[in-house]
């Protein structure tokens, strides 16, 4: 026998070979060694532009192409190094500084080592792929150096070495690798590499091993702006350390280990789900598990532990005599905690003495009622899965500085008031507190450690100053995280390069007209709302010979022009869609094809995509045909004068009688959809009046629906539905399609319960069509209004519809609630909407006019895009709300006498009630305390919905009430919080 | 053995399937040296609608079963170094090679000196044992199991069960393995002179002690190598490797390099191709795609793949010529001219 070991020394190649093993559990609790190969080489370059020898081995790749050498000859220098300054942080830096690393004034020239890249990504995904995002960024100068695979710089760990240790000690051979390997360069000035870091330790053994050093704080005091620059360091927990108070002092219950967590999950003890706060209650919350029907209740501090909304959470559910009813009472943070020091935020007073009357009153009332049952499971935080942090926008509250910060430059703690009302005060230290007084701002959250009432953050950007137009703008969209930024010119590039002279070509040989119909000669139009420049859909009626009608549905050809995977059609699929707001649009795709080469204006030949009916005199569908084709649009109507025309019996032209037939079939088709049990659901839908020149706002007035609203509508309705069938039957798997789940019978218990008690109405729930017949008959022959106010209320008791990808579900959930309709899709605004665009693909290849690029089909692909649609487009919409909220407000403010207005009790709790303006589309909290002064005595009655007041003011409210309110805009002066007030005039 | 390979790139990279390719670069093979390079079977895992393929996508498999040896680990999503996807950051891989390196091989041959012919082979860390017995006289009851093929060759696989990062005990019945045994048998069967041994068998006996991808490229060179130190005529080496593509199919990438001799990890996550040369011409003699792949990027796959093939060839062949130099030292056997002659790449005599 042989033997076939080899002794380690007999290979020459040995030292270039390390192996790294690790060992690791799997989720069955399995345990893995895991071997890996690393080949260590020399060949790995510096990439500083004044390194001829690395330039001259310069890696390539298949292609031939060499990689960059993105480091600088001339990078920035300080005092003590005038030849300039080579970065490189360590992970803490990275993960503390993040913000600061991404300022366009410093940080350029900076070198990410692979272990500091894979530690950050260990950390935090989310900082991870901020810091890719600037390795990618051509301005930034940011090198990523493979230090693991260079001979010189990969370092073994030691015997008993911490895992941490030796990827400090890995950094520090790098840097000074770095430093030894640059000074063998011809160069006259010769930049220096330092290691920046936040850890003490690791600057006292690189001063002992003569590595140069900084740390964070250090480097940017030295840097001019530094003020400003310091401010953006996150509170690491090294600096916190020293004010806070010794272990053990926590205010809030520790947070479980995750596996602890994750066993009590899987053996059911612990329940998983998102933690959503109350909208009127702060110190309330909700969290719907996959173990009950209903959401669990999270009241007060202590239990709500440190969660905010929208983190992924795990819940332990209390004992059953301490369960409650959810509050009806309204608790709002600032008016609770309003004069707390923001130094002081220690934990003589966890919760507050204010802060426990409220609830105190709260348990009193539930008390009373839990034994008549009404008492729902409550529950307490015991740890945080996944934080939903972002970036938040707010202000200061000014009553939390200090008389020194307001003068000096003192570093100070001061209070955040953000302007989610869901979010809790951020506490934030800062130097420049008197620059920052009055400014929206945009702050994150760093951490929120048991021993600390508030989370802390730092200061990211100043939006400019409250109330001023573009700041309000810019901090709604960053808010809802809209991406606003201006085109790329990679983007830009995509654009046909005629601009805006680009032309239906004539030649009918172009590769355009390839399986194009020709349709120039069919009398089409189009119907928008006034002022519509990115015109998606036109439409076309004419009568057969065997007397059914031709219909057809135009949609603007937007897959011509963004091709799928170019850098245009990966920004849209993040934009999502277009966002509307009052005084301004935020665009999906660059405006050219938006509101020109893809808007299908009148009187010009476009590229068209289009669906065409055969359609029976009632409206019954005998044959569809989809077709790209070349269409010529003949006017462009206004819903306004498109209806006058149809109406004007003067007007006998083709044209208008083509709008009749529509018209005509339109009403047929909504009579059908209505009988399938479709809803019809209402939101208060506004406008806002704008002064034409300065873009004002003077009134604000509710929208008008006309048939040719109807018109439109049905139309689109059907060619999604139709162009829905057909993707799906060519891509059972991939289709991207629209669902809007039945909501579950719950969501309507409390509605129903209200129309009963109040106005002995049935609400009926079991099926949509059930459901529309309800909300037909739910009317109040006295107040017109009441219909539209249920059917506002029964919409917020909704599922959300979404997109989803067809292989994801089964064929029965494809259902849309409230079209009642089988299946769905958006197929008609691919201008302003990504998933029309998709849908647009794939019905091209579904005719067989295009083949699908590979990526269009990839199932996981679709889902996350749908996933990120659904996101984009839910915030979206948000975006447009809180921007008519604003302008609603900003109408209000330009009138000199207060509007007095009919409302509407949405919602009574035990100190106030809720009440909606239908002319405003806005609704307001009237407190107790707004309606007299000393505050009423209150008597709630929640069997009844009734608020019965006494003493100083006698009135007794009770919901679906219609009252008269004076609706005026208000400062709060200690927030300098805008917002619609209301007050009570009286009861009609 | 990190040195770099010369690409081989076609003039014309958008033909559209490589054995239409006008270039003919490597359609010089007959069909039936291409019997494992077969176009989509009628039933693949997934059901074929519009959806997953369409004429653009050439889904290769060798046949349907699949899924027991490597599919089964839970790949993703753990702690790994960067993973494939930071390639484009510095052109380096996961373990640090770049695209055109092999990992380190080692081979030995004669290392069971009770076997007719036997060798040992590393390519990286998959290890394999392989041991050559025979020529023999056929037995009766193969002579009656083959009497319709008359194969030479009986490739035996066994995989160890510690070789994997699972422990996993070795079946019998595998599938995928039996697969693995009749494409090196296949390919090997036109190397071989077999018409130099009528009703005899030669047993191919493969012994997986580790894995850390190119499995089957690896049984291929052991085979080879212990065939060659057995003494059994063949044309040429039959050499194998993989190739891949850096980036997955679904991710639609079209600056994707092709990738050299992937490890395991980069088997999990990218497309690959399994290729092997007869010698050091670019005749293909076995090709083993089962994953998805764009159509364009397979002609720079396989172009790598037959360089790498070469330069393994080259690596196999000093490994024989070393043997042989320190047995004629040894006074094992005499000098002759054959193998003193020989720094001739093509020379056939072994």
């Amino acid at each position: 026998m042989t033997s076939l070991k080899r002794s380690a020394g007999s290979d020459p190649l040995a030292q270039n070979i390390s192996t790294k093993v690790y060992v690791r559990s799997t989720k069955r609790g399995k345990v893995q060694k895991i071997v890996r190969e690393q080949y260590l080489r020399t060949d790995i370059p510096c990439c500083s532009k004044i390194c001829e020898r690395c330039l001259k081995a310069v890696p390539r790749n298949a292609a031939s192409q060499p990689i960059d050498f993105v480091l600088s000859d001339r990078p920035a220098g300080s005092k003590d190094y005038p030849n300039g300054l080579y970065l490189v942080p360590d992970t803490n830096a990275l993960l503390n500084g993040m913000d600061l690393f991404e300022q366009g004034s410093a940080f350029y020239d900076v070198i990410i080592l692979q272990v500091v890249l894979e530690e950050v990504r260990n950390r935090s995904l989310p900082l991870y792929n901020r810091l890719v995002g600037l390795t990618k960024s051509e301005d930034k100068r940011y090198y990523v150096f493979f230090n693991e695979f260079r001979l010189e710089t990969y370092v073994k760990r030691e015997p008993k070495e911490s895992v941490n240790d030796r990827n400090d000690r890995a950094i520090r051979r790098a840097v000074k690798w770095y430093n030894s390997h640059l000074a063998k360069c011809k160069a006259k000035k010769i930049p220096t590499v330092v290691m920046l870091t936040d850890d003490k330790a690791n600057i006292l053994k690189a001063k002992k091993e003569k590595v140069p050093a900084f740390t964070l704080h250090d480097y940017v005091s030295g840097l001019d702006d530094a003020n400003r620059l310091l401010d953006l360091i996150a509170i690491s927990e090294e600096r916190g350390a020293a004010t806070d108070k010794k272990a053990g002092d926590h205010l809030y219950p520790e947070h479980y280990t995750m596996s602890k967590m994750m066993t009590g999950v899987k053996a059911g003890v612990l329940h998983q789900g998102i933690y959503n706060v109350s909208q009127y209650n702060y110190l309330e919350g909700s969290i719907k598990v996959p173990a009950f029907p209903k959401p669990l209740i999270i009241l007060g501090r202590e239990n709500i532990n440190r969660a905010v909304d929208g983190d992924k959470v795990v819940v332990q559910v209390l004992p059953q005599d301490q369960w409650k009813s959810p509050s009806t009472k309204i608790i709002e943070e600032e008016a609770v905690t309003k004069n707390e020091n923001a130094d002081a935020d220690d934990g003589s007073d966890f919760v507050s003495e204010k802060e426990r009357k409220a609830l105190q009153e709260q348990v009193k009332k539930t008390q009373t009622t839990a034994i008549k049952g009404t008492s729902q499971p409550t529950a307490k935080v015991v740890g945080i899965i996944q934080r939903n942090w972002r970036q938040y926008v707010g202000h200061v509250d000014p009553t939390s500085v200090g008389q020194a910060g307001k003068q000096g430059r003192r570093q100070e703690m001061v209070f955040l008031i953000p302007m989610d009302k869901k979010v809790p005060k951020i506490r934030l230290r800062t130097r420049q507190v008197a620059e920052l007084l009055g400014k929206r701002l945009l702050v994150t959250i760093d951490s929120w450690d048991s021993n600390s009432r508030h989370p802390i953050g730092h200061f990211v950007r100043s939006l400019g100053e409250m109330e001023s137009k573009a700041a309000e703008t810019e901090s709604l969209l960053l808010e809802w995280d809209v991406q606003y930024r201006p085109f790329p010119k990679t983007v830009l590039d995509c654009l046909p390069s005629e601009g805006h002279d680009w032309r239906v070509p004539q030649n009918k040989e172009d590769l355009g007209w390839v399986n194009r119909k020709d349709l120039r000669d069919l009398l089409i139009c189009s119907i928008d709302p006034i002022g519509c420049q990115d015109i998606d859909d036109a439409l076309h009626a004419r009568p057969l010979d065997n007397g059914n009608f031709e219909v057809g549905v135009h949609i603007a050809d937007v897959s011509h022009f963004v091709k799928a995977n170019n850098a245009m059609d990966t920004e849209a699929s993040i934009r999502g869609t277009t966002v509307y707001l009052v005084d301004k649009r935020i665009d999906m795709l660059p405006t050219l094809l938006g509101t020109d080469l893809c808007s299908l204006k009148p009187y010009v030949e476009r590229f068209a995509f289009s669906v065409v009916w055969e359609m029976t005199p009632d409206a019954e569908v005998a044959d569809v045909k989809f077709t790209k084709s070349v269409i010529k649009s003949r006017e462009a109507f206004s819903y306004e004068q498109a209806q006058l025309r149809i109406d004007d019996q003067s007007q006998q032209d083709d044209l208008t009688e083509g709008m009749r037939t529509l018209l005509m079939l339109s009403k047929m088709l909504k009579q059908k959809r209505m009988d399938a049990g479709a809803l019809s659901l209402s939101s208060p839908e506004v406008k806002i009046q704008m002064e034409s020149e300065t873009s004002d706002p003077i009134d604000v007035k509710t929208k008008q629906l006309l048939d040719t609203n109807s018109l439109v509508e049905e139309f689109m309705l059907l060619a999604n539905i139709s162009v829905a069938g057909k993707i799906y039957q060519a891509f059972p798997q991939t289709a991207v399609l629209r669902r809007h789940g039945a909501p579950p019978r719950t969501n309507f218990d409390e509605l129903s319960s209200q129309l009963k008690t109040k106005k002995g109405i049935e609400l009926r729930c079991d099926s949509s069509r059930a459901l529309a017949e309800s909300l037909d008959n739910a009317t109040d022959p006295k107040e017109p209004f009441f219909n539209t106010l249920i059917r506002i209320m029964a919409t917020r008791c909704m599922m959300s519809a979404e997109y989803f990808c067809a292989g994801t579900q089964a064929y029965p959930e494809f259902r849309h609630y409230g079209l009642a309709s089988e299946i769905y899709t958006h197929f008609t605004s691919p201008i302003r909407r990504y998933a029309d665009l998709m849908a647009h693909r794939q019905l091209a290849a579904a005719i067989e006019y295009e083949s699908l690029v590979p990526s269009q089909r990839s199932r996981g692909r679709l889902e996350a895009i749908t996933k990120n649609l659904n996101y984009r487009h839910r915030n979206a919409q948000m975006a447009g709300r809180a921007s008519i909220a604003y302008y609603v407000g900003q109408a209000l403010r330009g009138r000199k006498t207060p509007a007095e207005e009919e409302g509407f009790v949405l919602k009574v709790f035990s100190n106030g009630f809720v009440v909606l303006v239908p002319k405003f589309g806005v609704e307001g909290l009237i407190r107790l305390r707004d309606l007299a002064d000393p505050e009423p005595e209150p008597v709630f009655d929640p069997e009844n919905f009734e608020l019965r007041c006494s003493g100083s003011r006698d009135v007794t409210i009770a919901l679906f009430d219609k009252v008269l309110v004076r609706v005026m805009d208000h400062k709060e002066e200690a927030t300098g919080k805008r917002g619609v007030r209301m007050e009570l005039v009286r009861k009609i | 053995m990190l040195a770099p390979a010369k690409p081989i790139n076609c003039p014309l990279a958008s033909c559209l399937a490589w054995s239409a390719c006008p270039t003919k670069k490597f359609t010089n093979c007959s069909d039936s040296e291409l019997s494992l390079f077969r176009l989509p079977p009628s039933a693949p895992v997934t059901t074929p609608s519009t959806d997953t393929i369409n004429r653009f996508d050439l889904y290769l498999r060798a046949t349907s079963v699949l899924d027991s040896v490597f599919s089964h680990s839970p790949a993703r999503n753990v702690a790994m170094p960067l993973d494939t996807s930071t390639y484009s950051m510095a052109l380096l891989r996961v373990d640090g090679r770049r695209w055109n390196e092999l990992r380190r091989l080692h081979a030995q041959i004669r290392t069971q000196s009770a076997s007719d012919g036997s060798s040992y082979l590393e390519m990286g860390h998959t290890k394999v044992l392989c041991v050559v017995t025979g020529p023999t006289e056929k037995l009766a009851s193969q002579r009656m199991a083959s009497s319709s093929s008359s194969s030479l060759l009986d490739v035996n696989i066994s995989i160890a069960g510690f070789s994997s990062v699972d422990r996993k005990r070795p079946s019998r019945t595998d599938k995928r393995v039996s697969e693995m045994a009749f494409t090196v048998q296949q390919s090997l069967n036109k190397a071989v002179h077999a018409a130099i041994f009528p009703n005899s068998t030669i047993s191919i006996s493969l012994t997986v002690l580790s894995q850390d991808g190119s499995l089957l490229a690896s049984l291929f060179n052991a085979a080879t190598l212990a065939l060659v130190d057995a003494g059994i005529p063949m044309s040429d080496y039959v050499t194998a490797c993989t190739s891949g593509s850096t980036s997955s199919y679904a991710a639609a990438d079209d600056a994707a390099d092709p990738l050299l001799d992937l490890n395991r990890q980069e088997e999990q996550e990218l497309p690959f191709l399994t290729v092997a040369t007869l010698g050091g011409s670019d005749r293909v003699c076995a090709l083993v795609c089962e994953s998805r792949v764009q159509v364009s990027r397979l002609e720079g796959m396989l172009a790598v793949g037959v360089d790498g093939c070469k330069q393994v060839r080259t690596l196999l062949d000093r490994v024989i010529r070393e043997r042989g130099a320190k047995m004629i030292e040894e006074g094992a056997i005499a000098r002759g001219d054959v193998v003193g002659a020989g720094d001739e790449m093509d020379t056939e005599e072994d």
